[in-house]
């Protein structure tokens, strides 16, 4: 290959790993990786550098991972420390699951009790004075995109998502909705994208297109958090007052108790 | 800083207590990202381990700057996923602790690799990063002349050489890139 690389070669690795060479040109430039160690570097380098955007290169590099260093690794792994150390992770683990569910459900038991207390004493006392929140003031203690997820990495390559997050955060929002719409649906952050740009639209006093992403997202049932996207649809027709639409809404989160803030629309007096 | 610190030198120790925080704060987020991409609540408490382990074992070898210890974990937890899911496409039968064992070390070798690359990357320019970005993600010349407001074809395509030059440069000045290539991961 000589000893500097040049943009025809770089080109042509490309057209190779993307899988843009006919058979025969295949073929041949293989012969050349195989004969050139220097060669077969710079496609391994510029293969990964792909990999690392989340590119899947067509061409599969026939190259065993190198066994000494995995069996060196397991070795380090089988340690007496590290042996000690991973069972008590595992064991911490477990026990924080287990107690996370245990006080989920007795908190859950708390407050269905709590619930049902405050229903009874706000049902008296609303014969004596009416003072139940407007929809605004359930709005203004409700509305908080600061709680969203982040999943922008500092430091890491910035994908699409981190630099859509950063304008959001910068409240650009504009940008992060044109930014975030450039996540394709089968990616893991989708869902997530979805979220933001609702928010953002929120944040332009674009409602109905707000409503409209929060409610693509709640049609998304094989994500975890789909019942996101009714808890802020209620949100938004919290904050535009529409109360025959946020009874709705309220309606549809209540039918589950594992819908998104489901306790906190249980306590929400709406009509 | 000080929290991730905090964080890291209590896995080093294995103090019960930070680790028990470490669980409560972080892992119920990534047991959401997994349960809502074909995973269960085991497959969480596994790949949630390996990350801990392998962030253990790096950091024993060699003391790096993290800069957020949850947005760490997070990439590294999803990369941990993505091999999974792989590996359950090509592997059928029962998986033994032996082959647990296998898939840690050839992860952790994938990861420093993937880590490597990253940080080289990221010693580019600015106007580096946003090109190639485009550029690795599948963008042409002509949509990066078009983002990028360039005026011809030709200087998008040597900017972009330039660029990718000073990369391969970053790349193969560093000694830790002869161990790399040698573990060949690709």
């Amino acid at each position: 290959m000589g000893s500097a690389i040049t943009i025809e070669i770089l080109e042509q690795i490309d057209r190779y790993l993307n899988g843009e060479l006919s058979e025969n040109e295949t073929i041949a430039f293989e012969e050349l990786i195989a004969k050139d160690a220097q060669l077969a570097d710079e496609v391994s380098i510029q293969k990964q550098l792909f990999a690392l955007h989340g590119k899947a290169t067509k061409i599969s590099i026939s190259q065993e991972i190198d066994k000494e260093a995995v069996q060196l690794l397991k070795e380090k792994l089988k340690t007496e420390e590290l042996q000690a150390l991973s069972t008590k992770i595992r064991k911490l683990g477990q026990t924080q699951i287990t107690a996370a569910t245990a006080n989920k459900k007795k908190k859950n038991y708390l407050l269905y009790a709590t619930a049902a207390t405050i229903a009874i004493v706000f049902t008296t006392t609303l014969f004596l004075i009416n003072t139940t929140p407007s929809l605004d003031t359930y709005y203004k203690d409700n509305v908080n995109w600061e709680e969203l997820p982040s999943f922008a990495v500092k430091g890491e390559n910035e994908n699409s998502f981190d630099k859509a997050e950063i304008f959001f955060k910068k409240k650009e929002y504009n940008n992060a909705i044109t930014t975030f719409k450039t996540i394709p649906t089968n990616n893991e952050l989708y869902p997530y994208s979805l979220l933001y740009i609702g928010a953002s639209y929120e944040q332009l006093n674009e409602n109905e297109k707000a409503l409209a992403t929060f409610d693509s997202l709640s049609k998304l049932t094989t994500f975890e958090e789909y019942s996101k996207g009714y808890w802020y649809q209620l949100v938004v027709y919290l904050k535009l007052g529409d109360r025959e639409k946020a009874i709705e809404m309220k309606t549809i989160i209540l039918q589950d108790k594992s819908n998104y803030n489901y306790n906190k629309v249980v306590e929400m007096k709406l009509e | 800083m000080e929290q991730t610190e905090r964080y890291i030198d209590a896995l080093l120790t294995g103090d019960d207590a930070v680790i028990k925080e470490i669980y409560s704060k972080i892992y119920p987020k990534i047991a959401s990202f997994i349960l809502g991409n074909k995973g269960k609540q085991e497959d969480a408490l596994d790949v949630f381990h390996d990350a801990l382990m392998y962030i253990i074992v790096t950091q024993k070898e060699k003391k790096t700057v993290i800069l957020s210890f949850e947005a760490y974990l997070f990439v590294v937890c999803k990369n941990i996923w993505k091999k999974s899911l792989k590996n359950k496409v090509i592997k059928t039968d029962v998986i033994t602790l032996e082959d647990k064992e296998t898939d840690l070390s050839t992860f952790i070798l994938e990861q420093q690799c993937f880590e490597f690359y990253m940080a080289k990357f990221d010693l580019l320019s600015s106007n580096c990063k946003d090109i190639l970005s485009s550029y690795f993600n599948g963008s042409s010349y002509e949509e990066i002349l078009v983002e990028y407001a360039y005026a011809s074809i030709n200087t998008v395509r040597q900017r972009v050489f330039k660029c990718r030059s000073k990369l391969i440069e970053l790349i193969k000045e560093d000694n830790e890139f002869k161990k790399i290539m040698k573990w060949g991961v690709q």
